[in-house]
């Protein structure tokens, strides 16, 4: 069990995060807050390349900065901006990989044919990098994040850039990974876990604001979503949330405390949660 | 009893001593549960350089070392080996540069290196990955430059050689190995250090800028500075080598054993 225990983390008199305490356990964790609320720092922290100003991070009670290369050898980890040697093939650079894992070749070699096979890279796989498009470097950036068979496995905005097609690829490759492990997936980007993360961590101001399950955090708005037509003159409580096209015609989804005129109670989904939560701005 | 179970244990006793009064009983039950705990504990296994390094060594080899670096390798001989020719006319040229020339031009492999990975390593971002595998880059690098400084040593001694040879024989090899070893650990050393207290680029860049205007400095003083190498004892120049050397090795161990936080960009701020 991973455990966040009161974490602060701050640059100098700016507070990055504050008070952060939670608790991971096996399934999909998306991480889930506008850009700017500290989400990469929370992640840079779990994976030691930050260290808390307060707080510690425990797996299974000890602390993971005593526990230095025994817990850097249970993390995978895919940065936000996958580094790679553009002139290495995945194979090549899988195997460099291993070996700063300490991993000995004849375990590894059989592993990375089986991690670039479970990608869809094995065609490819003795190809330099340089050719390859952002959804394959993704690829390669999960296989490599997969290496030791990671308890926990951690990725940082794993989706920007990638086309729809890539990005379900993505999302149905992450499923299939969660089954034995915790996986925690940061994103800007509602749809990445709106279906594959078990729990949702909400960060607000700097604080964490919620960690619940996608249909716990919509049913707190149940009641309270509805669609009118585009143009429709508001109340100075509704909240006008996104716009998308019905089949009447433009339409706005609107929170509000009581219906509108003309308006038609809808289910909320994490996306109206998510435009909710951070109205005005606010990360 | 595992270190786990100790440790919840000690925490759920010492939060219950907050709220109660100490008696006899809870005292010895904390004597008990220190005594569980030492044998497993015991003290933290010292960190030495030299049984990390072969274990180092065994799980990456030279290939694993140079990966992905080799090209900068190969750019930093063509470097070093300009720098050096350089340095050899203009001793063929003013014969009485010779100290001064090598104690200028001796890093200039080692910092050639170590610049162009670090560089490189920095613009393409496998650093940020790097740090988070078991074998991290910050020890990484230290093996990178034990091997760095090795590689620098021997060309030190082949270019001591040969600019006794450029001087006609007239300074002595101990002299001359003495400038060249004591240069290169000084330039080393005072690397590690910037890099260890400033922040990246300044920290990369404040020696090898300090070092251009101290070899400049050196040029334009000319003869002075080659009566002042020549006036340094042997004995000196060597106890200096081997300072500086020693202050090397220490900020070496210190670079793979200390953890230090380390991001391409933080997220804010």
């Amino acid at each position: 069990m991973l455990s966040v225990e009161n974490v602060t983390k701050k640059y100098g008199s700016f507070t990055a995060l504050e008070d952060i305490s939670l608790t991971f356990e096996r399934g999909v964790y998306g991480l889930l807050a506008p850009n700017g609320a500290g989400k990469t720092t929370l992640i840079k922290m779990l994976v030691t390349l930050l260290f808390p100003t307060g707080g510690v991070i425990r797996w299974d009670g000890r602390d993971i900065l005593s526990m230095g290369g025994d817990w850097r050898g249970m993390v995978g980890y895919l940065p936000q901006q996958f580094g790679y040697y553009k002139s290495c093939s995945p194979r090549s650079f899988m195997a460099y990989m291993a070996a700063l894992q300490c991993m000995d070749r004849k375990t590894a070699r059989p592993r990375i044919d089986q991690l670039l096979d479970l990608v869809g890279l094995s065609d490819v796989r003795d190809r330099k990098m340089r050719a390859f498009s952002g959804g394959m470097l993704q690829r390669v950036g999960i296989a490599q994040a997969m290496l030791t068979d990671p308890a926990v496995l951690i990725l940082d905005e794993p989706t920007a850039g990638l086309d729809p097609k890539e990005r379900v690829r993505f999302r149905n490759l992450i499923h299939s990974l969660a089954s034995d492990r915790i996986v925690i997936l940061s994103t800007h980007i509602v749809s990445d876990i709106e279906t594959i993360a078990d729990r949702i961590v909400l960060l607000r101001d700097h604080k964490l604001y919620a960690c619940d399950s996608p249909a716990s955090i919509c049913r707190q708005l149940a009641g309270k979503i509805y669609a009118v037509p585009a143009g429709t003159s508001l109340g100075p409580g509704d909240l006008p949330l996104s716009e998308y096209q019905g089949e009447a015609g433009a339409m706005v989804r609107v929170f509000s405390e009581a219906p509108p005129a003309g308006a038609a109670a809808v289910t909320p989904g994490l996306e109206d949660a998510f435009l909710y939560i951070y109205r005005d701005g606010q990360t | 009893m595992s270190d786990i179970d100790i440790e919840k244990r000690l925490t759920a006793y010492f939060d219950e001593l907050r709220s109660t009064e100490i008696s006899p009983s809870r005292v010895d039950e904390t004597i008990d549960l220190f005594t569980a705990a030492m044998p497993d504990a015991g003290p933290p296994a010292p960190q030495r350089l030299w049984t990390a390094v072969p274990a180092l060594w065994k799980s990456l080899g030279l290939r694993g070392l140079l990966f992905g670096v080799w090209d900068c390798a190969f750019l930093a001989v063509l470097a070093a080996a300009l720098v050096w020719s350089s340095a050899a006319m203009l001793v063929r040229q003013q014969g009485h540069y010779v100290c001064t020339a090598l104690f200028v031009t001796a890093p200039a492999l080692w910092a050639a290196l170590h610049g162009l990975t670090t560089w490189k390593e920095r613009m393409t971002g496998v650093w940020e990955l790097f740090m988070t595998a078991r074998v991290t880059l910050r020890q990484l690098s230290a093996l990178r430059m034990l091997l760095f400084g090795a590689v620098s040593v021997a060309m030190s001694v082949a270019l001591s050689c040969a600019a006794r040879l450029l001087a006609g024989e007239e300074v002595s090899l101990l002299r001359l190995c003495g400038v060249s070893f004591a240069s290169l650990f000084l330039f080393a050393a005072a690397s590690l250090l910037a890099e260890e207290f400033i922040r990246p680029p300044l920290g990369c860049l404040a020696v090898p800028a300090v070092w251009l205007a101290l070899g400049a400095a050196l040029l334009w003083l000319g003869p002075g500075a080659e009566r002042f190498f020549a006036g340094l004892p042997e004995a000196v120049l060597c106890l200096i080598a081997v300072i500086a050397a020693g202050i090397y090795l220490a900020l070496l161990k210190r670079r793979c054993f200390i953890g230090k936080e380390g991001v391409a960009a933080y997220a804010v701020g």
